[in-house]
Parts: C-alpha cells; sequence; structure tokens
C-alpha cells in the first residue's frame, strides 16, 4: 500500500470494490450510520447548508482543499448550553453519542458536568476526550495501542490495548473508560469490522474513550454530539484552513476563539487540548444560573443488547 | 478597486421630494427622520499565496462622498465547511477620520476567495457593503503547527528501533500513529545504553563462574591445594591468621 | 570430620565437643538433611492458599476485572498496592548483601542469604502483580512486541527484570561455597537428588586460590552493579505514579521517597524473617542480639527519613494548598482514611523510632514488634498513595469509592502464601546463613558465644573430607 492509500480509508458508508468481508463491513457500517441516523432524527437541528448524501471531500484523508491535512478541534460555545434543560431531556449530545457509538454503559464519551461557578449557581460544561496535543495517555501506553494521528485525533487500539490501564490514571480530564467486564453489543456489531474510530464491537478488558468522530467529519458531517445539540453550541473546526461550524453558521476560528475570550480545561497542566470552551452559562438560551440539575443520561440501546455485564462508573 | 454605489443625484433628488411631502402632510410615513444613503468601496489584493496575511481596505463615504468616521465594518467572507455554508466574520473594525477601515486577515482557504465589507446602518446612516474577489494560491505546507513540548538538541532522539519493537510500529487499519513524549524522549539513547552496560556486566560475572567451574575441574593445579572447609585459606587474611602466633 | 548420620548429627571422634563452627554447620545444614511432618504440613497450608487464589483469579480472568472493586476513577487498587509493596521489600537484600558487604560491617554476614532470599522472592512475587491486574492478560506478548521506551510501565519491565536476574545472580554467588560444604558435609547420606544437586551446584568448589579470586571478582562487580540497579527499581516503580498529573502523587520527589520507604520495609521483613528463622532453626548464637540492634538502629534511622520524606511533601503541598490538594488532605487526615494514615504516621514512623531510640525497649522482642508495625504500616502506605492518589475528582463530580473484593484479597493472601512457601522451600534447598563467610569473619563476637576459645581451624589436604586428621 502506498502511503497516500493508508492514510485515505474508505468513508463510511461507502460501497467496497470487491470482497465479501469487505462487502459485510461496508453493509455493517452502514448499518451502524443507518441506527444511529434513526436515533438522531428526533434530536438533530439540521442548518440550512447540511445535505444529505454530499460527497466525502474530495474523498482523501481530511484534505483540505489544497491538500493540507486537517487538524481537528471543537469549540464548545457554553453560553448556549443549559443541559438540555430547555428541551426537558437528558443532554442530547451525550444520548447521541451513546446511540451513535454504541457506548456501553455507564460509558459517558462527551459527559456533561457541573461546574459551580463563583457566587454560586451551575455551569454545565460538556467534555468529550480534550484530543491533546501533548496527550499524556499516549505518552505511557506500554503498547502504543493509543495513539495521535496526524489530524490530531487520540485513537485507541482495542486490538493491542492489555488493559493496564495507565492511560486512565494519567488523563486528567477523566474522559478513558474501561470495559471492567464483556460489555453489552448492539446486534450491529455481528456485522461490522473492528476498527479504532468506529470502537465497535466493544472489547472486555480494554479501554474507551470519544475519538472527535473523524470518520464523519471525513464525510462531510458535523460528530453525533455537535449534531444533535438543539442549541448549536458545539462547534467542531479546522485549525489548518482556520473554519468551524457548529451546524447553524460558519465562523473563522482563530476569529472566533480570540474575540469570545475562549479557554481550555486545565491549562496550567501543559497537555494543549484541542477543545476549547467559550466562557457562558446558558444565558444565550435563557438558563438561569441558580437552576441547577440535569436529566440522568441514559443508554437505550441497551435493551436491544446482547446480555451482557454492566457496571457503575 | 471595484466600486459599486447608490446614491446619486436622482435619489437625492427623490429624498428631498419626500421631505417636502412630509412637512406638508404630518402622518405616519417620516415616523422615523430619513437616513442618509452612504457609499461602500473595498480594496483588497487581486492575488495572494496560502497563509500570507493580507491588508483589506474599506472606504465608507456619504452621499457627497465625504468620509465617514467612527462607522462599525465588517468583513465577511463566504465559506463552506462540513457542507455548512455561511458568511464567516473576517475582522470587526472602524473607519478613521478618513472613513478608512483596515483590516489584516490571514488568507486560509484556496481559490477564489470572495470577501465583503458591509456596514450594517446606524441612526443616521443607511446600511451598505461592497464585495471584492482574490484569488488564493495552493500549497502543501501546512500552516497550523502544534506548539507542544520543546525540541532539546542532543536530548530529544527519535525513537531508535529497540529490542522489544522487533514487528516495528506498524500501523493497523491505514491510521499511522504519532506517539508523543515530547520531553523527555527517553526513546533515545539513555535506556538502551543502561540496559547494555547493566547486562555485560552480568555476562562478565556469568563467564567468573564458568571460570570458577572450569577451575574446580582442573582438581586445583593452580596454586597450593587449600582446606575446602577453609575457604579463607585462599585469601590473604586467612594466610595472616594462619601464622602461628610467635612466642 | 565424620560422617553425619540421616538422623542428625553426631559429635565429632572423641569427647572433645564441637566446635563453634562444627556447630554453626550442623544448624545450617540440618534443614538441608531433615523435613518433619510440621513443615510438610506448613507447606500443605500454604499450597491451600495459593489454590484459593488461584481459584479467585480464574473468576477474574472469567468475568473480566469486574469482580474487582476498581471502576472508571479509582481504576487501581490492591493489586497494584501489592506490586508496589513486594517490589519495596526486595530491597532488603540489595542493602545488606551490597551495600553493608561493601562497606565491610561483619555482623551482617549471618543474615545476608536471607536477605538475598528475600530479594529474590519478593521480586518474584511482585512481578506477578501487574500481570494478574492487566485487563487483557492473552496479550502479554504485546509488551515485547510493541513496547514503548516512553512507557513508565516499560521502564518498569526492563529495572524489574534486570533487578531479578542481578539478584539472582547475587543470590548464587556466595552460595557456591556452601553448597560445596553441603556436597561435602551431607553427601554421603543426602538422597540421590540432593547430592546430584549440590554437586552440579558448587561448580566443583574446591577452594582453589584461583576459584577464589574468580569468585571474589565476581561478587565485588555484582556488589556494585546491584546497588545502582536496585535504586532504578524503585524508582522507576514511583514513576508509574509521578509521571502522572494526579494531584496527590504528582510530586518530583516520589523517587526519593519510593527508595527510602523500600529500604525501610525491606528492614523490616529482615528483622521479621531473622527472628522467625532463628527461633525455628536454634540459630541464636549466630544471629544475636548484635543483628537485632544493628538493624534496629538502621530501622530508626529510616523512621526518620521516612519521616522527613513525608515531611518534604505534606509540608510543601500543604502550603500551598492547592486545588487537589485541599480535597487530598481532607480525605486523608480527617477523613475516610484518617484512620490509616495516622496509624501509618504514629504506628509506622513515631512508635517504632521511640522503640529504637528507648535502650528498655531496644530488646530483640522490642525491634520485632517494631518491624511488625512498620511492616504493616509501610501496606498501608501504599495502598493509601495507589487509592487515594485516583480518588481525587478530576473534574466537578462526587468522589468515588473503592472496596477490594473477596478476589483481590484473595489473591493478596495467595501472594503472602507465595512469598511464604518460596522462603521455606528456598531454606529447604539453601542453607540459610552464609557459613563459609561467617567462618571467615568469624561472625558475631566469641565472647557472646558459649563455644570454646578460638581455635586454629584445621589443616586438610586433598579435596575430599573423609576423616581428616588435625
Amino acid at each position: 500500500m502506498t502511503n497516500r492509500e493508508m492514510l485515505s480509508p474508505p468513508p463510511a458508508g461507502a460501497v467496497p470494490k470487491s470482497g465479501r468481508r469487505r462487502f459485510l463491513k461496508s453493509l455493517g457500517s452502514g448499518v451502524l450510520a443507518l441506527g444511529s441516523l434513526g436515533a438522531l432524527v428526533g434530536a438533530a437541528r439540521r442548518g440550512p447548508g447540511i445535505e444529505n448524501g454530499s460527497a466525502p471531500h474530495e474523498g482523501v484523508h481530511a484534505a483540505v482543499p489544497g491538500k493540507r491535512l486537517r487538524r481537528w478541534a471543537m469549540v464548545i460555545d457554553l453560553r448556549q448550553c443549559d443541559g438540555c434543560q430547555s428541551v426537558d431531556k437528558p443532554p442530547q449530545c451525550t444520548q447521541a453519542c451513546i446511540e451513535g457509538h454504541f457506548a456501553p454503559e455507564p460509558m459517558q464519551w462527551i459527559e456533561v458536568y457541573e461546574g459551580e461557578l463563583p457566587g454560586g449557581g451551575v455551569q454545565f460544561i460538556p467534555t468529550p476526550c480534550q484530543q491533546c496535543q501533548n496527550p499524556p495517555c499516549v505518552n505511557v501506553c506500554p503498547v502504543a495501542a493509543t495513539f495521535s494521528t496526524p489530524e490530531g485525533v487520540v485513537l485507541i487500539d482495542q486490538d493491542r490495548c492489555i488493559g493496564c490501564r495507565i492511560c486512565m490514571e494519567a488523563c486528567p480530564y477523566d474522559r478513558r473508560f474501561f470495559n471492567w467486564g464483556q460489555p453489552p453489543q448492539p446486534p450491529e456489531a455481528l456485522f461490522v469490522e473492528y476498527d479504532p474510530e468506529h470502537q465497535t464491537p466493544a472489547r472486555k478488558g480494554t479501554v474507551m474513550k470519544c475519538n472527535f468522530c473523524p470518520h464523519l467529519a471525513r464525510a462531510g458531517r458535523l460528530p453525533y454530539c455537535a449534531r444533535a445539540c438543539p442549541n448549536n453550541a458545539i462547534y467542531y473546526g479546522d485549525l489548518e484552513e482556520d473554519l468551524a461550524t457548529n451546524g447553524r453558521e460558519v465562523v473563522r476560528l482563530s476569529r472566533f476563539l480570540a474575540e469570545h475570550s475562549s479557554y481550555r480545561l486545565k491549562e496550567h497542566l501543559g497537555t494543549e487540548p484541542r477543545v476549547f470552551y467559550i466562557p457562558g452559562h446558558g444565558e444565550g438560551v435563557g438558563h438561569d444560573s441558580y437552576r441547577g440539575g440535569r436529566k440522568a443520561t441514559q443508554w437505550p440501546w441497551q435493551k436491544r443488547a446482547e446480555g451482557a455485564a454492566t457496571w457503575s462508573r | 478597486m471595484n466600486t459599486a454605489s447608490r446614491g446619486g443625484p436622482v435619489v437625492r433628488t427623490t429624498l428631498a421630494g419626500l421631505v417636502a411631502l412630509a412637512l406638508a402632510a404630518p402622518g405616519p410615513v417620516l415616523a422615523e427622520p430619513a437616513r442618509e444613503p452612504t457609499a461602500m468601496s473595498i480594496g483588497t489584493p487581486p492575488a495572494a499565496e496560502m497563509g500570507q496575511r493580507i491588508t483589506l481596505q474599506a472606504l465608507l463615504v456619504d452621499s457627497y462622498g465625504d468620509p465617514i468616521p467612527k462607522a462599525a465594518i465588517l468583513f465577511t467572507s463566504p465559506s463552506s465547511f462540513l457542507n455548512v455554508k455561511g458568511d464567516a466574520v473576517l475582522a470587526r473594525t472602524a473607519t478613521n477620520k478618513d472613513g478608512l477601515a483596515v483590516a489584516t486577515v490571514e488568507m486560509r482557504s484556496q481559490g477564489t476567495v470572495t470577501i465583503r465589507a458591509e456596514f450594517p446602518g446606524s441612526e443616521r446612516y443607511e446600511p451598505s457593503r461592497a464585495s471584492g474577489q482574490m484569488a488564493v494560491g495552493e500549497t502543501a505546507q501546512p500552516l497550523y503547527t502544534q506548539q507542544a513540548g520543546v525540541r532539546i538538541p542532543g536530548l530529544n532522539s527519535p525513537p531508535p528501533i529497540g529490542p522489544v519493537m522487533l514487528l516495528g510500529e506498524t500501523p493497523p487499519y491505514g491510521l499511522p500513529r504519532e506517539m508523543a513524549a515530547i520531553w523527555p524522549n527517553i526513546s533515545g539513547w539513555p535506556i538502551p545504553a543502561a540496559l547494555l552496560v547493566v547486562w555485560s556486566l552480568y555476562g562478565f560475572v556469568v563467564t567468573l563462574i564458568f571460570r570458577m567451574a572450569a577451575a574446580g575441574n582442573d582438581g586445583g593445579t593452580a596454586g597450593e591445594t587449600v582446606d575446602t572447609q577453609d575457604p579463607s585459606a585462599g585469601s590473604e587474611e586467612g594466610e595472616a591468621r594462619r601464622q602461628p602466633p610467635t612466642p | 570430620m565424620v560422617a553425619l548420620s540421616r538422623a542428625g548429627f553426631t559429635r565429632a571422634a572423641g569427647n572433645v565437643p564441637p566446635s563453634w563452627r562444627e556447630r554453626l554447620e550442623g544448624r545450617a545444614l540440618r534443614p538441608l538433611a531433615t523435613g518433619g511432618p510440621a513443615y510438610f504440613s506448613w507447606l500443605a497450608f500454604l499450597l491451600a492458599v495459593m489454590g484459593w487464589a488461584i481459584y479467585a483469579y480464574s473468576t477474574q480472568v472469567d468475568q473480566g476485572l469486574i469482580v474487582t472493586g476498581m471502576r472508571d476513577r479509582i481504576s487501581w487498587g490492591l493489586y497494584i498496592a501489592g506490586f508496589v509493596f513486594f517490589i519495596g521489600i526486595s530491597h532488603a537484600g540489595t542493602l545488606l548483601s551490597a551495600i553493608l558487604r561493601a562497606t565491610k560491617a561483619r555482623w551482617q554476614m549471618s543474615i545476608t542469604r536471607m536477605a538475598e532470599f528475600i530479594t529474590v522472592v519478593a521480586l518474584m512475587v511482585g512481578a506477578l502483580f501487574p500481570l494478574i491486574d492487566l485487563g487483557r492478560p492473552d496479550r502479554l506478548l504485546h509488551v515485547f512486541l510493541y513496547g514503548r521506551w516512553q512507557s513508565p510501565l516499560l521502564w518498569d519491565v526492563f529495572a524489574i527484570t534486570t533487578y531479578l536476574t542481578g539478584s539472582m545472580l547475587y543470590l548464587y554467588l556466595p552460595l557456591v561455597p556452601d553448597f560445596a560444604l553441603c556436597r561435602d558435609r551431607l553427601g554421603p547420606t543426602a538422597q540421590r537428588w540432593q547430592r546430584w544437586f549440590f554437586r552440579a551446584a558448587s561448580l566443583g568448589w574446591t577452594g582453589t586460590v584461583r576459584q577464589r579470586q574468580a569468585l571474589e571478582r565476581a561478587m565485588t562487580v555484582m556488589m556494585v552493579v546491584i546497588i545502582p540497579v536496585a535504586v532504578s527499581v524503585h524508582t522507576v516503580v514511583s514513576w508509574i505514579f509521578a509521571m502522572t498529573l494526579r494531584d496527590p502523587v504528582n510530586s518530583t520527589v516520589f523517587g526519593a521517597f519510593f527508595v527510602a520507604g523500600a529500604i525501610f520495609s525491606g528492614i523490616a521483613a529482615i528483622i521479621i524473617l531473622m527472628a522467625v528463622l532463628r527461633r525455628l532453626l536454634h540459630l541464636e548464637e549466630y544471629i544475636t542480639e548484635t543483628q537485632f540492634v544493628n538493624l534496629g538502629y538502621l530501622l530508626g534511622a529510616f523512621t526518620l527519613i521516612m519521616g522527613y520524606m513525608n515531611l518534604s511533601e505534606y509540608v510543601t503541598t500543604g502550603y500551598k494548598m492547592e486545588e487537589g490538594t485541599r480535597f487530598h488532605f481532607q480525605q486523608l487526615m480527617v477523613g475516610p482514611f484518617a484512620g490509616l494514615f495516622w496509624f501509618y504516621i504514629i504506628g509506622g514512623l513515631v512508635i517504632p523510632g521511640l522503640i529504637i531510640l528507648r535502650p528498655r525497649t531496644r530488646t530483640i522482642k522490642g525491634i520485632v514488634t517494631a518491624a511488625v508495625l512498620v511492616l504493616v504500616a509501610m501496606w498501608i502506605e501504599r495502598y493509601l498513595i495507589v487509592v487515594t492518589g485516583f480518588r481525587v475528582p478530576l473534574m466537578p463530580y462526587q468522589p468515588a469509592d473503592y472496596l477490594p473484593t473477596w478476589v483481590e484479597w484473595s489473591v493478596l493472601g495467595g501472594a503472602f502464601a507465595l512469598f511464604a512457601f518460596l522462603i521455606s522451600v528456598f531454606g529447604k534447598l539453601f542453607p540459610v546463613i552464609s557459613v563459609w563467610e561467617v567462618v571467615e569473619h568469624r561472625g558475631p563476637e566469641p565472647s557472646r558465644s558459649k563455644a570454646p576459645a578460638e581455635e586454629a581451624p584445621h589443616r586438610m589436604t586433598g579435596t575430599m573430607s573423609e576423616g581428616g586428621i588435625p
């Protein structure tokens, strides 16, 4: 395989050229995508710009038009996040991610924490994997099971992970999860060939986490969490082309970050995350900062799953 | 320099007529005072390289051609990202006393780029806008560089093939791996060198053990035969002790 | 020398009472020749405990780590605490065998062998724990196929392997002359496998000058090499914690802290093993109060060193009270772990220090009590480092709790049983006292022993030990 081919796996849902296994794999990926789409129909808000079934960006591995590699980043506008209190549901970003990736209970790959504000009041902080540029988890892994791609996404190869859990000790954001027992599998898992960008089927004794959905981004779509947010609070962007979108508007990423006093979590640790936050407490959607509490996260897909162990966090 | 102008003698006359009508016939027609028309023109270089910082200029004048100072100007560019189209804000600035607004922007998207300057209007003035086009060249050189870590010559070195990496870093699933540990990148020489030193010393000790065994098989031909159970006999100490005390 | 009967040792020919040396040899070699029902029932008990531990581990292999009390928020527990504890104890041998040997301290000659036993066995048992803790033990080979130099766990693998090899070499080298002694003394009456074993292991040792030189040179090399290796081992063990960003363990002094703690617990382990073997094998003459008192002084010195390290750690972090530190102090000193923590400080550092300090309590009994307190306290300290280190919340959530399950306790019990089992087996295969070294350096002062005054050693010709004539 040439270097270029190694850098460009087929996008999700594409029909492969030959081979029964590859056919099944694409079938499975397609089934995965369909299943997750179904779950998203109720929750997703589509902006005027999204077209269904659009072609991926020139079919090349996450390339900016012009052949530069993408460097994915995320901006979460906390002025628009109220923990989905306004829609009276569990946080939709978490729900969409759970459904889309079949995350076993109790994993919340993007988790909405309730932080305390000075002076009282709560702030909802959706926290995906921060996709650090100096990732402590990658640094300590003894077998290179967790690694960064050139796009900047930190992935886990669950075929290589030995389950030593030093990465979980090293992550300062509580964003890595372990399959303590045999995790529940969706029926679709039977058809899918494993790859680190889908993390399905989940394997017992290995670590999982948010992977920034690069397979969706390459196909020209927002990740599940960004699409599902009813207030369009999550922007997904590219540091290389310096653009970001939340599904409704497009912004120049550097400008957006500078003008809104953006910050990153635990900046002093030097992990250089790629997830930026714009300070706020949901005032953009009329949330009263003293009204705390959000609905508890659910794992609806697990009702369809093969019986397996469940555990608490 | 592209220009697109609104206003001119025709409109001006119409406005004057309306004002006269309003004064003559009071009513809701002129509930708000008429805003003066403005004219915007934008200046952009015709072409730029990728990543180059370019200067945008916008000139805002009123219907008399006088510059309008302290007017808020928005520079935008229609962009598309992940199949979402919209006007991305490039800069927000204000006109100076000459009616000129200047902004510096770094070009990041290649191809033909449209840049718009917009004046959203104020109490006194009507909104106006202008747009220009630029050709931005391609490049394969990445513009964004990670800032993590520090490189210290001689101490940060790329990983050698260590004895454990027998199969090498084969990236499965078509996904190349970039392993961090920027500092200390102890994959350089220190650990293999230390291990080599220690295990060579172990090897040396093992050869000494073999030498002991070989000397044993010789039956003690070298040197005097000594008491098996008196291991001090071979050492100087034992020798000293064995000298009978002089009376 | 006369041949020994199977049942025991007979006196030397004539009415001359056995010399001090003969008594030493008799006592040291006796366990190798005899084995009673008490010994075998002890082994059977240990095997039963280990069997139960294996059963508990099999449930873990079957169902996954869900059978333990660990969860996402506190993902290391008893297993890693046990790992650190046993690797820590292994520093006993290094300290006594290497450092004290290097400084030519005479009094430790009679206990170096036990110390080296502890080192080798503790390393073997300790190295098992990370394997038991793995979520995918079937993928163990990945560590060797895909290992990364940058990972603290891989530093552990290399350091422990290197130290274990070095310790085994260092255990074996001084055993060669003792195996020769066994071959000569017990050979005629020993079982066939023992005879073969002694002969093979003693490498034809006859005490010639060349053999002697080779042995001394080998031991000097090992002595010098093993000290930095041992220091590096517990330093890299500390770095699996200190290379992370967790507040309580994100400390630059962790390397020194852990090495000091390792030597501390190692000394305590030696004292306990010394007391046990001394009583069981009637070695009172050769392991006297001198050894206990000197080791007691070392233990006391290390209570001070450990106190200093704890002070460094808690005063510097406590003065600043960064975010995680506040929670950590709260949970450690006044919260759920207060009982354990203050037992460690008071029962593990203050009380043993006082016991050693006061001459009235500086007896064998007092020192052994201090050692037991220290060992228990150090185990607690390892547990606290692992569990409280993980418990500090990283994001706004309620802190989790950790309670080990029966599987983890069973495996820990099995590890202790394995430790005792291996020491018991070693004690039957090798003499627990390094006879030739004790003889060479005359061991404890003659005035303390009840033997008659020293006499010139027998001079013998030939290499066999048949009835030498003085």
